[in-house]
C-alpha cells in the first residue's frame, strides 16, 4: 500500500524584514533571509527530524508548516492542497489536524487556567465532547500522554506540576483533538536528563498509537536519531541533506552533516574533541554560493559561486553539495 | 583549593523547613575540573550560590564549612567578599543576557569588575582592554563584539563575552551553572573548550554545574553526582562514566541518548525525584531504585569510598555495583514493580 502524502513543502523561501519596509532601493532595512527553497514531503504516520544550529531557520520552517506563518515564496500543501487557498472554515478543521508542542513547557499552558481547563479548552473550540464527558475525554488523554495520575492533577494549576509532567500536559492538549501531524519544537531541551528520555519514548509511543505524523525540530542529532524516520539538515536557512535516519547517520554525505555528527558530545571521552569550522559573518542568505563554505574541508571554486541544489545519492537520499 | 565540608543548607517555605543541601562534602584541588550533574532540584544551584555568597533571603546555612584557600567563605563580611569575586572566584550564570546591563557596550560592562579590584585600572585603562581583547579573540569574538551592546551579540557570542570577562583577572576558581543549557550543540562544543582551554592555560579550578552529562563530558576530568539535595557519587571522569557504582548514575548515563542506539528505544529512570517536603527515612533514591533493599528505606548511606582510589559512593550495595551495572543496562529492570 502506497503512503499518502500528508504534507509537503515546496521551494519555501522566508524572509524578514526590520522595521520600515520602504520601496526604495537602499532605505528599507536589511532584510533576513530565513529560508531559502526548502522542500520536503512527510507522509501519513512518518516521523521527519528538522536538524539544525541556531538561526537554521529551523523553527521559522516549523512556524510555517503549523500556518503561523506565511511563506515569503513558495507552497505548503496540506493533502495535496495549498495552505495559502484554504477557507476560514477548513483552516478551522485543518487547525485541529495540526497541532504544536513548544520548548517551553513552563510558558505553554495558561497559568491561570487548572490543568483541566486548559485541556477543556481545545475540545469546546472545536466542540468535540458533550460537556458530561469532558473531563472523562481529559483523563484519558493525560493518561495516553504518560502522566502518572492523572486525575489527581486536573485541579492543579501549570505552576504545580514540574517540567515533565507540563510537557506531558501539553502533549495530551495536543493529543486530544486527535491531530495528523504533530510539531514538537525542541521539546525535550528544558527538561532534565532522565526526564527526556522517557518524554522521546512517550512521544513514539503516542504517535505509533495514534498513527501520527511527526514534525522533530531540534539542535540535537541525537534526539532526532532516537525518534526520526528522516532527518533534514539544514543550514543557514537552506536544505543541506535529507534522507532516511539510518542512511544519513551511518553515511552521511554532506560535509556539514558529518561536521553536526563529530560535534555530538559523548560521555565517555574518546579521543580530543575536534569540532570547529569557520562560520561566515554575514547574516544567512547574503552571500552567493553554498553557506557552508567557508567551514568546508573539501571546498572548491563552483561552491563559492552558485548554492548546489539538492541531489539524490541513493534512494531517497539527497544532498546539496557540487562534491557528490 | 577549594573544600566543602558537611554543607546543609535550607529554604524557610510556606512555614516548614526544606533542606535543599544535604551535608554535602567535595573538595577541587588547583587547576581541578569537577563536573557537578543532577536533575532540576538536586540542589546543584543553591550549593552554588553557597559559594558565591548570593543564597536567597529565605535561606539558611544549617551547617558545614566552605573553605577556600584556607578562608572559611561563609564567615566573609560582604565587602571581603566583594574583594574575593571576581579577583579570586569567578561566576558564569545560565542566562548571560539577562545578566549584562543592557544600556552598557560589553566592554565597558567588563571593565567594571576590573575598576573594583585594580587601584590602577583608570591609569591602565588600554592595557585591561587589550587583555580583554586577547581573552575574547580567544574566545573567537571579534573586536567589534565588545563594542557592541548585548542585545547585538548572539546568545553563543554573549556567553564567549562573559566567560572572557571571568577571566580577567585570572581568577583561581570559575563557577559555571549551566553555562551552555540555551546553545545549540556546536557552539556548546565552542564555549566548553574555550572554558578548558582558558582553565588549563591560567591553572584555574573550574566547577561547572548541569543536568546535561553530555556538555560537561566536554570539558570536566572529575564527576559529583548530586540526588535530592545529596552527592550520591563522586570520582575520576572517565571512572565513573565508564563504571559507576550508584544506581542513580547508572540510570542517568543511561538515558543520554546515543548516537549507537539509534532505533532503539530511550532507556530512562521512572518517576520522579522526592519532593523535598516528603520525609523519606533512608536512601532519597529508593523510591526509584530497582536495587533497593529493606536497610536502604531505613538508614541514609554514607558516601563512602569503594575499592578504587579517588572515587566514593552513597549506596548500601556498593559491593554489589558490578552486579547492578549488568542489570542496570535493561531498561526491563528498571520497570516500576507494582
Amino acid at each position: 500500500m502506497a503512503k499518502k502524502v500528508l504534507i509537503e513543502a515546496r521551494g519555501v523561501s522566508k524572509t524578514f524584514r526590520q522595521g520600515l519596509d520602504l520601496p526604495w532601493p537602499g532605505l528599507g532595512r536589511p532584510a533576513t533571509r530565513a529560508l531559502e527553497e526548502v522542500s520536503f514531503s512527510l507522509m501519513a504516520g512518518q516521523s521527519l527530524g528538522l536538524v539544525g544550529q541556531s538561526g537554521s531557520g529551523k523553527t521559522t520552517l516549523g512556524m510555517i508548516i503549523s500556518g503561523l506563518l506565511r511563506p515569503s515564496r513558495g507552497q505548503v500543501l496540506f493533502r495535496d492542497k495549498d495552505l495559502a487557498a484554504f477557507s476560514g472554515r477548513e483552516l478551522k478543521k485543518w487547525r485541529r489536524r495540526v497541532q504544536v508542542i513548544f520548548q517551553d513547557p513552563f510558558s505553554a499552558l495558561n497559568p491561570r487556567l487548572t490543568i483541566l481547563r486548559n485541556l477543556v479548552e481545545p475540545l469546546r473550540i472545536h466542540r468535540l465532547s458533550a460537556r458530561s464527558e469532558e473531563r472523562g475525554r481529559v483523563v484519558e488523554a493525560l493518561a495516553a500522554a504518560g502522566l502518572e495520575h492523572p486525575a489527581e492533577v486536573l485541579e492543579r494549576l501549570p505552576r504545580q506540576l514540574s517540567g515533565g509532567q507540563l510537557q506531558r500536559a501539553a502533549l495530551a492538549r495536543s493529543l486530544i483533538l486527535e491531530p495528523q501531524l504533530l510539531i514538537a519544537d525542541e521539546p525535550v531541551s528544558m527538561l532534565d536528563a532522565s526526564l527526556r528520555a522517557a518524554f522521546l519514548s512517550q512521544l513514539q509511543r503516542s504517535r505509533r498509537e495514534e498513527n501520527l505524523s511527526l514534525l522533530y525540530i531540534t539542535h540535537n542529532l541525537v534526539e532526532v536519531a532516537a525518534i526520526a524516520d528522516r532527518i533534514l539538515v539544514l543550514y543557514q536557512g537552506r536544505s543541506m541533506e535529507e534522507g532516511p535516519t539510518q542512511g544519513v547517520l551511518s553515511q552521511p554525505r554532506h560535509p556539514y552533516t558529518r561536521e553536526l555528527l563529530k560535534a555530538v558530545p559523548r560521555i565517555i571521552p574518546s579521543g580530543p574533541p575536534v569540532v570547529d569550522f569557520r562560520e561566515r559573518a554575514e547574516g544567512p542568505g547574503e552571500v552567493e554560493g553554498c553557506p557552508f563554505w567557508p567551514g568546508c574541508p573539501d571546498m572548491g571554486p563552483e561552491c563559492r559561486l552558485t548554492a548546489p541544489s539538492p541531489r539524490p545519492v541513493a534512494p531517497g537520499h539527497f544532498a546539496a553539495c557540487w562534491k557528490v | 583549593m577549594l573544600e566543602i565540608r558537611d554543607l546543609t543548607v535550607s529554604f524557610s517555605l510556606a512555614g516548614a523547613r526544606l533542606k535543599a543541601v544535604d551535608e554535602v562534602s567535595l573538595t577541587i584541588g588547583p587547576g581541578q575540573r569537577l563536573g557537578l550533574a543532577g536533575e532540576s532540584g538536586c540542589g546543584k544551584s543553591t550549593l552554588a550560590s553557597s559559594i558565591l555568597g548570593l543564597l536567597e533571603e529565605n535561606a539558611r546555612v544549617e551547617g558545614g564549612r566552605i573553605l577556600f584557600q584556607g578562608r572559611d567563605l561563609l564567615a566573609l563580611s560582604p565587602k571581603e567578599r566583594r574583594e574575593l569575586l571576581w579577583e579570586e572566584i569567578a561566576f558564569v550564570p545560565q542566562a548571560s543576557l539577562s545578566s549584562l546591563n543592557p544600556v552598557y557596550r560589553v566592554a565597558e560592562q567588563a571593565l567594571e569588575a576590573v575598576r573594583l579590584h585594580r587601584l590602577d585600572a583608570r591609569k591602565r585603562k588600554s592595557e585591561y582592554l587589550e587583555r580583554l581583547g586577547t581573552l575574547s579573540a580567544a574566545a573567537g569574538l571579534e573586536g567589534r563584539c565588545l563594542r557592541s551592546f548585548p542585545h547585538q551579540l548572539s546568545g553563543g557570542m554573549l556567553q564567549r563575552a562573559v566567560i572572557a570577562m571571568a577571566f580577567v583577572l585570572e581568577p583561581r576558581l570559575i563557577v559555571g551553572d549551566e553555562p551552555t543549557t540555551a546553545l545549540d550543540v556546536i557552539t556548546q562544543g565552542r564555549v566548553m573548550r574555550l572554558f578548558r582551554s582558558m582553565a588549563e592555560g591560567m591553572g584555574s579550578g573550574l566547577l561547572m554545574i548541569s543536568h546535561d552529562l553530555a556538555s560537561l563530558a566536554l570539558v570536566c576530568d572529575s564527576l559529583a553526582i548530586m540526588y535530592a539535595g545529596r552527592i550520591v557519587e563522586s570520582g575520576p571522569w572517565a571512572r565513573v562514566t565508564q563504571e559507576p557504582w550508584h544506581p542513580y548514575t547508572m540510570g542517568l548515563l543511561n538515558s543520554v541518548p546515543g548516537l549507537d542506539r539509534a532505533g532503539a528505544a530511550p532507556r530512562y529512570i521512572p518517576g520522579v525525584p522526592p519532593r523535598p517536603t516528603e520525609p523519606l527515612a533512608g536512601c532519597k533514591f529508593a523510591p526509584r531504585c530497582p536495587f533497593v533493599l529493606d536497610p536502604c528505606r531505613g538508614e541514609v548511606p554514607g558516601l563512602r569510598p569503594g575499592p578504587e582510589p579517588g572515587r566514593r559512593a552513597a549506596c548500601h550495595r556498593l559491593d554489589e555495583a558490578g552486579q547492578m551495572r549488568r542489570r542496570a543496562a535493561e531498561q526491563e529492570t528498571w520497570r516500576k514493580k507494582s
